[in-house]
C-alpha cells in the first residue's frame, strides 16, 4: 500500500475566524454574532478523510507568525560569565491577511477593525485536526492598494483572558 | 580506490531530540518523561554562541580591546508541519508537529524548558543543551507550512550547552 507524505500546506487550513468580544463591566467576554463582529476567512464542512470536504469560504492569504514569544530577562550575577534567561510572561502575537474581493462580505478584517464592538476578539484557527482558540487584541490594521491583489492585514497582540486565553483541541474540526 | 570528500550535509544529522522539562519551585529541572524525535521532520537548524564584550581601553593606548563579559548560546529548530496531529500533549507521538505541541504546553503553562540534543556526522560532534523556550512562530501560507522554535540559554551551573567534538 502506498503512503503519501503528510506535509502540511495551506490547503489544510480548514477554519479561520474572528469573533469580536463584547466586554461587560466586570470584564466578562461574550461572543457577538452581529455582522460587524464576525470575520470568517475560511470555513469548511465535511472531511477529506470522508471524501466530503467542502470549503464554504476561502479568503485567507496568510497567517503569519502564528505562535508567540516568551518575554524573558537575563538575570545573572556579576560573578557568572554565563547568561541566565528567566521566564516572565508568554503571549501570542501574529497577523492574518485577507484577500479582498467584490461583493458582500468582501472586506471582513476591515469591517471588524473599524466597526467591531471592541478591540478584543476570539480567534479560531484550525489546521487539519487541530483547533486553536485564542483571545487576542487588535493592534493594527493595514491595507496596501496596488495594481494587483488587494490585501488587508490584521495584527494581533496578546491579551490575558484567564484560563481560556489559549485552548487547543484535537479532532475538533475537519479531519484532513 | 577512490575516497569521497566528507562534506557535511543536512542528511548527516544523526540525532535531534527535544525533551520538555518542568521546573520545580526550588529550581530543579526534571524531564517530563518522553523524548520528542525531531530528526525526521526538521526543516532547518540554527545554533551558535554569542559573546557579549565590553571595550576597555586605557587613555594611553591606541589599540582596541574587547573584554568578554558573558556568553549566550542560541538554538532554533524549524520543523515541517504535518497534517497528522497527536491526540494530546501527554501522549507521546514522536514523529509529527512536536514543536507546536510543545508550544501548546508553554501557552498552557505546563512547560518552560527543554533539553535538546543534536549531533551530526559519524563520527561527529554532539551538543546537549538545556534551554528556556523563547518563541514559536509558524507560517500558514499556501506553500510549505513550517513552525520555528527558538531557545535561549539558562544558567544551570555547568557548561551549557556541552559540546563533545568528533573523535
Amino acid at each position: 500500500m502506498a503512503t503519501a507524505s503528510p506535509w502540511m500546506t495551506g490547503q489544510h487550513i480548514t477554519m479561520v475566524q474572528f469573533v469580536i468580544q463584547i466586554v461587560s463591566l466586570n470584564g466578562l467576554l461574550t461572543d457577538s454574532g452581529a455582522s460587524n463582529n464576525v470575520a470568517t476567512l475560511v470555513s469548511s464542512t465535511g472531511s477529506l478523510a470522508a471524501g466530503n470536504l467542502v470549503f464554504g469560504v476561502g479568503l485567507l492569504d496568510e497567517v503569519s507568525d502564528f505562535g508567540g514569544t516568551v518575554e524573558m530577562e537575563n538575570i545573572s550575577p556579576t560573578n557568572r560569565t554565563v547568561a541566565n534567561n528567566v521566564f516572565k510572561t508568554v503571549g501570542m502575537a501574529f497577523s492574518v491577511s485577507e484577500i479582498m474581493h467584490r461583493g458582500s462580505n468582501s472586506q471582513q478584517l476591515a469591517n471588524i477593525a473599524f466597526n467591531g464592538s471592541s478591540k478584543l476578539a476570539r480567534f479560531r484557527y484550525c489546521r487539519a485536526q487541530e483547533r486553536n482558540d485564542v483571545y487576542v487584541v487588535i493592534t493594527d490594521f493595514n491595507e496596501e492598494i496596488s495594481q494587483g491583489r488587494s490585501i488587508g492585514r490584521l495584527s494581533l497582540g496578546p491579551v490575558d483572558a484567564g484560563a481560556a486565553t489559549f485552548a487547543v483541541t484535537i479532532g475538533a474540526n475537519n479531519d484532513q | 580506490m577512490s575516497t569521497l570528500q566528507n562534506f557535511l550535509q543536512g542528511q548527516h544529522i544523526v540525532t535531534l531530540t527535544l525533551q520538555p522539562m518542568a521546573a520545580s519551585t526550588s529550581g530543579l529541572l526534571s524531564p517530563l518523561g518522553f523524548v520528542e524525535n525531531l530528526i525526521l521532520t526538521a526543516d532547518q537548524i540554527s545554533l551558535g554562541l554569542s559573546v557579549r564584550t565590553v571595550s576597555i581601553v586605557p587613555l594611553i593606548s591606541t589599540r582596541q580591546n574587547e573584554v568578554p563579559i558573558e556568553q549566550m548560546a542560541r538554538f532554533s529548530v524549524t520543523q515541517i508541519l504535518s497534517r497528522i496531529e497527536a491526540a494530546s500533549y501527554s501522549v507521546s507521538q514522536p514523529t509529527y508537529n512536536q514543536l507546536k505541541r510543545t508550544w501548546n504546553a508553554v501557552m498552557l503553562q505546563q512547560v518552560r524548558y527543554a533539553y535538546l540534543t543534536f549531533s551530526r556526522g559519524n563520527p561527529g560532534g554532539q551538543y546537549d543543551f538545556i534551554a528556556l523556550i523563547g518563541s514559536y512562530n509558524e507560517t500558514g501560507g499556501k506553500e510549505k507550512n513550517t513552525g520555528r522554535m527558538t531557545f535561549a540559554q539558562t544558567d544551570i551551573g555547568t557548561q551549557n550547552p556541552t559540546y563533545v567534538a568528533a573523535a
